[in-house]
């Protein structure tokens, strides 16, 4: 089936960009792999006009940079650049987790995180460890720059905070210390090429003596209207011992705390079943990553 | 076979082999003329709606639009899609049109626009007006069945066919029973999913005449069933078959064509339609069902009684459902005959889209539920269960509930040596089933062989190859009995002015009746060759032999004639080509045998089944091409673990639309799915068959449904008797099993 | 040509297609996939979804393998894309379209040239490979027809080939 026709924009900067979605109002699209844009497209009726703006001349916003302490990733940077990063495996492997699982090599190669996280469908799964390692948005309208955090950026299937006028530049978080470590654990029927039923995402920091859990963050996707921290479970972990019973007591508050609806996918009830086992088989993992991730440690993480 | 066989028996690369890595090939896409016009369906978005008013004058007056019909303007013949001919006018409910007034399923045809360009006809599409008076619908036999329920086709109620069938005195035996096991079980519907959807164009010429090209499994057959729906005489038709991207039973019915032709023929213009994917998924699926099974057995094992009871959803339109039916009759008859038995059988309408063939045709279905239930009573009695099937099985030198003899059987060997295989004995994590799955009722097929002027022979055949590998076969087959390379023989592309009648590729029936035939034009070809060489040579024609792309005597090897010199002393003396013919009707049709071994390891957090290792063992009679023969076998285990885990067409329960018309809701394996996967080749000789071989295609798939639920049972105590095996599914049994333990 | 739309935008395009400079002229709308296939008449690369989820249109583009169905022609701009028409060199075929035809890879063929792309792409990667890398590389390439299992065979024993210094 053929694309339905379109205005075509080719912006060559960010301001361009920003002054193009300012003027095109709603029909404004930005586009930039085109892997979402692209078979929405295809669904719309024959007689709306959407603009396209094709972010692909913005080459300055494909980067993957460790600067000061801060980790900052390039909305253009495409999945399989952050599939294949070797300071994400360190910093990051839950990001990494879900760059491997994310569609297939072909979608990889050109879809975005930007365009990832802009599409803002709670199964994104790109979004679970960005907002485990409490990540921020840098955005860019006509007039002004701003940063969200991510804990702030969805408000529901489809919608974010960005404005009409904004083009999300960047993703930035904290470069990890020693004793941390995440993970990213998706459930889908499949080994491979599928969607999350849930999935579950965990950023731990260890005490020094790793005897107990300083602090985690916890993010599940696909159980709401859009990728979530559960604080509940978070809160219980802090200070607690790394150990199995915490884990799935934890598993169980996140489950009561997600609100997951019944689809062709899945039953809401079947969602909660998952939560409550994979929040605990996600916290496994970024506990031993956080135990091997200590200052005298010469090997990388492994991922 | 032998030794002695030259190219029967070798792994040939299927002759297609280069144009197909290159790219070379061309499909029915790749052949789109560029000046065709653009045809596409408006498709009624209700399960069970009247049009009650269509005004098409708007689409009809856009520039770019050359055609326009509704049902007001299309012709009214009815017909069904499933048609072969010549029986089935009278054995299959007629009772389908190009395009209605009445739909009966979401994606139903309301209306067909061709235009200069996609773009035109969708925006055509657009500007017809449609109002729906939306009718009760009923999606589910159980409902369709009822007194009151709505009628799918007015003045017929639900029951498109009914099989009731019984043998010897199946109550009483029943009764003399020491157990006695009643179980329920129900498959889904799963859609073929050919990686190339439904194409076909249609190309007018000057006389009158159509040429379609399209991807289907049935050229002559559709070639039939478009004049018999348009009511046009039949030499005005033609059918191309280019290469075909897989049918699987989805193209074993006619689809686009004769919309296509009467587009043609009404704009005097090439045109083009193909599927989107989505309307591949709405095209057909697998019959779902329920099946009722009843078994009487003594203490010992052996089955004294048979009962089972199948209820069938045939969707909107009946196409084959009534075939499906007897099909599922015949394979769970056949594999453990039984002198008393009861088979009841009900196709039924609903407003969901038409269910068609997909490999295995009924077989799959019956084969879950019979192969479950026989591990359940295996279980029950504390006897193994291969043994259970050793002791009740089919044997060679059987009846067949069709009336014929089985004189071929390897079922033992393929259940003895897939159990070694995977060592059943010691591990018990895994599960059998066996399957007889069998060609078609007999049929046809011709073939002709012509000697040209280079030596070579050229073959016409009416079957399709779709990709199953019957094209390289044949080419063996040929080339065995005239003593040449396979190289030697060229099959031509199926195009129904060029080549002999064949009803087409389906049933597993196409080594076994055209590769039949075509062995028999080839005897008849080698047997002119002799004639002819002892003419000229002037000797008996005994003293005559066929050898190396040669006929000779056999006395005296020097004294001959190669091919090229016969075929060029024939033109002199003959004035025309040597030429083989012949054509088969078997008399009766061999089953093959299969059984699958499957080991799993089940996930009780998430209800996660890894199937770690399949192991097929199948007789296919003698083995034609083993790399042909394995390539079935592993594609049938594929699409088999699919139907068995996680393939699913899903139906909204209130509106009849599917859920997951796609490729990512449709969840077929990926190749980190795939279980380590052993295929064992079990050879017998079935006298009936081309050099004793049988049909191999659709029984891979069969038996590992069954095989994955008893494995299931096996590793977790838990007995699932619903298709697919589902996380959900799964997960939710090994909960209800807790909750009933404490 | 109907009514309400605008004539249509069109833009040049030049890239490098199996090694040949081209230009074409291409509405925005228009995707690499028929762009190739109609305006090019590289009719190898197949649609089989139109979404991004078979692989049958898998192409390269700066020698990574992506679905050609969801790329703008407009977005090769200056870049490389190779088909299946591309593969083999001097007429040779490659290793890899070599051991298909020797292990059966493939039945109805329709896959094919997808899955040969992501498999050459693996190739010209990594020297070495293993199963789970080709789970990897061929999880956006759907074969109804085969199982895979000769697909991997033949991909491994290519593999082999090239690791004895054969092409």
């Amino acid at each position: 089936m053929l694309l339905p026709s379109f205005d075509y924009h080719e912006p060559w900067d960010i301001a361009e960009a920003a002054s193009l979605l300012a003027a095109l109002g709603e029909r404004g699209e930005l586009i930039a792999g085109g892997t979402d844009v692209l078979i929405r497209l295809q669904a719309q009726g024959p007689h709306d006009r959407t603009a396209l703006i094709d972010l692909g001349h913005l080459r300055d916003l494909a980067f993957l940079e460790a600067k000061d302490g801060i980790l900052r990733l390039g909305a253009l940077t495409c999945v399989l650049d952050l599939e294949q990063s070797a300071l994400l495996v360190r910093t990051l492997p839950a990001l990494v987790d879900a760059a491997r699982v994310f569609a297939s090599v072909q979608i990889r190669a050109l879809a975005t995180l930007g365009g990832n996280l802009c599409n803002a469908s709670p199964a994104a799964d790109l979004a679970p460890p960005l907002l485990a390692a409490q990540a921020e948005v840098v955005l860019r309208g006509v007039r002004e720059q701003r940063q969200v955090p991510l804990d702030d950026f969805w408000l529901g299937p489809g919608r974010t905070a960005r404005s009409q006028d904004e083009v999300l530049c960047e993703v930035r978080f904290r470069v990890p210390g020693f004793h941390t470590g995440s993970a990213y654990l998706r459930f889908s029927p499949r080994r491979s090429m599928d969607i999350a039923f849930v999935s579950v995402a965990a950023y731990v920091t260890l005490a020094t003596d790793h005897r107990r859990i300083e602090r985690v963050t916890i993010a599940l996707g696909a159980v709401a209207p859009t990728v979530i921290r559960v604080r509940r479970a978070e809160e219980f972990l802090a200070g607690a011992e790394p150990e199995p019973k915490a884990f799935e007591a934890a598993g169980a508050l996140a489950s009561a705390e997600c609100s997951p609806i019944s689809d062709v996918r899945a039953s809401a009830e079947y969602r909660r079943d998952l939560v409550r086992v994979l929040v605990p088989r996600c916290l496994r993992v970024a506990v031993d990553r956080a135990l091997g991730n200590v200052p005298e440690s010469k090997a990388v993480l492994e991922s | 076979m032998g030794t002695d066989s030259h190219v029967v028996g070798r792994r040939v690369p299927r002759l297609e082999s280069w144009d197909k890595v290159t790219g070379r090939a061309r499909y029915t896409a790749d052949l789109r003329p560029a000046d065709a016009l653009f045809a596409t369906c408006l498709r009624s978005p209700y399960a069970h709606a009247r049009v009650a008013y269509i005004d098409s004058s708007a689409a009809e007056q856009l520039p770019g639009v050359y055609a326009v019909v509704t049902h007001a303007n299309a012709p009214e013949k009815r017909f069904n899609r499933a048609n072969k001919w010549p029986g089935d006018l009278d054995f299959l409910p007629q009772d389908e049109t190009l395009l209605t007034s009445v739909a009966r399923h979401v994606g139903d045809r309301i209306a067909v626009v061709a235009a200069v360009d996609e773009d035109a006809a969708r925006e055509a599409l657009s500007l017809i007006r449609v109002e729906f008076e939306v009718l009760p619908a009923v999606f589910h036999v159980s409902d369709a069945t009822q007194p009151e329920a709505p009628t799918v086709h007015e003045g017929t109620g639900n029951v498109a066919a009914r099989v009731s069938i019984e043998t010897g005195d199946f109550a009483k035996a029943l009764a003399s029973a020491d157990l006695i096991f009643e179980q329920r079980y129900t498959t889904h519907a799963a859609n073929q999913c050919p990686i190339e959807p439904h194409v076909c164009f249609t190309v007018p010429d000057d006389h009158g005449r159509i040429t379609i090209f399209s991807s289907t499994q049935l050229p002559f057959t559709v070639q039939r069933a478009v004049a018999n729906v348009l009511g046009i005489a039949l030499d005005r038709v033609r059918l191309v078959k280019p290469e075909i991207g897989g049918g699987f039973g989805s193209k074993d019915e006619l689809g686009l064509e004769a919309l296509c032709t009467l587009l043609a023929l009404r704009t005097g213009r090439a045109v083009y339609m193909e599927y989107t994917r989505e309307e591949e998924f709405y095209h057909s699926h697998r019959h779902p069902a329920t099946i009722f099974l009843t078994t009487g057995v003594r203490r010992d094992g052996t089955i004294v009684a048979r009962g089972a009871k199948v209820l069938e959803n045939t969707g909107a339109y009946a196409s084959m459902g009534p075939k499906v039916l007897k099909a599922g009759f015949y394979h769970w008859a056949g594999l453990y005959p039984c002198a008393d038995m009861r088979f009841e059988g009900l196709c039924v309408y609903t407003n969901l889209p038409p269910s068609g063939a997909f490999r295995g045709y009924g077989n799959p279905q019956v084969t879950f539920a019979m192969e479950s239930q026989m591990d359940e009573i295996a279980a029950a009695i504390g006897i193994d269960p291969v043994e259970l099937r050793l002791k009740n099985a089919v044997r060679r030198g059987d009846r067949h509930p069709l009336g014929f003899t089985v004189e071929s059987c390897g079922l033992e060997n393929c259940l003895k040596q897939g159990a070694e295989w995977i060592g059943f004995a010691e591990k018990r994590e895994n599960a059998i089933h066996v399957s007889g799955a069998q060609p078609s009722a007999p049929e046809v097929s011709s073939a002709v062989l012509r000697l040209e002027e280079d030596g070579t022979f050229t073959l016409l055949s009416g079957t399709a190859e779709i990709g199953t590998g019957t094209t390289t076969v044949l080419a063996q087959i040929a080339a065995e009995v005239l003593g040449i390379d396979v190289e030697g023989v060229h099959v031509v592309p199926v195009d129904t002015d060029q080549v002999p009648y064949d009803p087409g590729a389906y049933g597993s029936r196409t080594t076994f009746i055209a590769g039949g035939a075509a062995k028999l034009a080839a005897e008849d070809a080698r047997h002119r060759l002799l004639d002819f060489v002892a003419r000229e040579l002037d000797v008996p024609p005994q003293a005559v032999v066929c050898g190396r792309g040669r006929v000779y005597v056999a006395s005296e090897p020097d004294r001959g004639l190669t091919f090229p010199e016969i075929a060029r002393a024939f033109a002199r003396s003959d004035g025309t080509h040597l030429v083989g013919e012949a054509t088969y009707s078997p008399k009766q049709n061999a089953p093959p045998f299969a059984a699958a071994f499957a080991e799993v390891t089940v996930d009780v957090g998430t209800g996660i089944i890894r199937v770690d290792r399949l192991v097929l063992a199948q007789d296919a009679g003698v083995v034609i091409n083993p790399l042909m023969l394995e390539g079935q076998m592993e594609g049938g285990a594929y699409q088999g673990l699919g139907y068995a885990i996680s393939e699913e067409l899903v139906f909204d329960p209130d509106t009849g639309r599917i859920l997951n018309p796609d490729l990512m809701d449709y969840r077929l394996p990926t190749p980190a799915d795939m279980p380590e996967l052993h295929t064992i080749i079990v050879e017998t000789s079935d006298p009936s068959g081309p050099f004793g071989a049988k049909g191999a295609g659709e029984i891979p798939l069969v038996p590992i449904a069954p095989a994955v639920a008893n494995a299931v049972f096996n590793a977790t105590g838990v007995r699932i008797r619903d298709l697919p095996l589902t996380p959900e599914r799964v997960l939710r049994a090994l909960r209800e099993r807790s909750a009933a333990e404490q | 040509m109907t009514i309400g739309r605008s004539a249509a935008v069109r833009l040049s395009l030049e890239f490098l297609v199996n090694g040949e400079h081209v230009r074409v002229e291409v509405e925005p709308r228009e995707r690499l996939l028929e762009v190739l296939r109609r305006s090019l008449g590289l009719l190898g690369t197949k649609e089989g979804c139109g979404y991004g989820e078979c692989g049958a249109c898998t192409v390269l583009l700066d020698r990574l393998p992506v679905a050609s169905c969801l790329v703008l022609a407009v977005m090769a701009r200056g870049r490389e894309v190779t088909t299946i028409e591309g593969l083999g060199r001097d007429g040779h075929p490659s290793l890899l379209q070599q051991a298909f035809v020797e292990f059966g890879a493939l039945q109805c063929g329709f896959c094919t040239p997808g899955i040969l792309i992501s498999l050459e792409a693996l190739m010209a990667e990594q020297q070495e490979f293993s199963r789970a890398d080709l789970h990897r590389a061929l999880a956006g390439n759907i074969c109804r027809c085969t199982g895979y299992r000769k697909i991997e065979e033949a991909a491994l024993a290519a593999l082999e080939t090239r690791s004895h210094g054969y092409g």
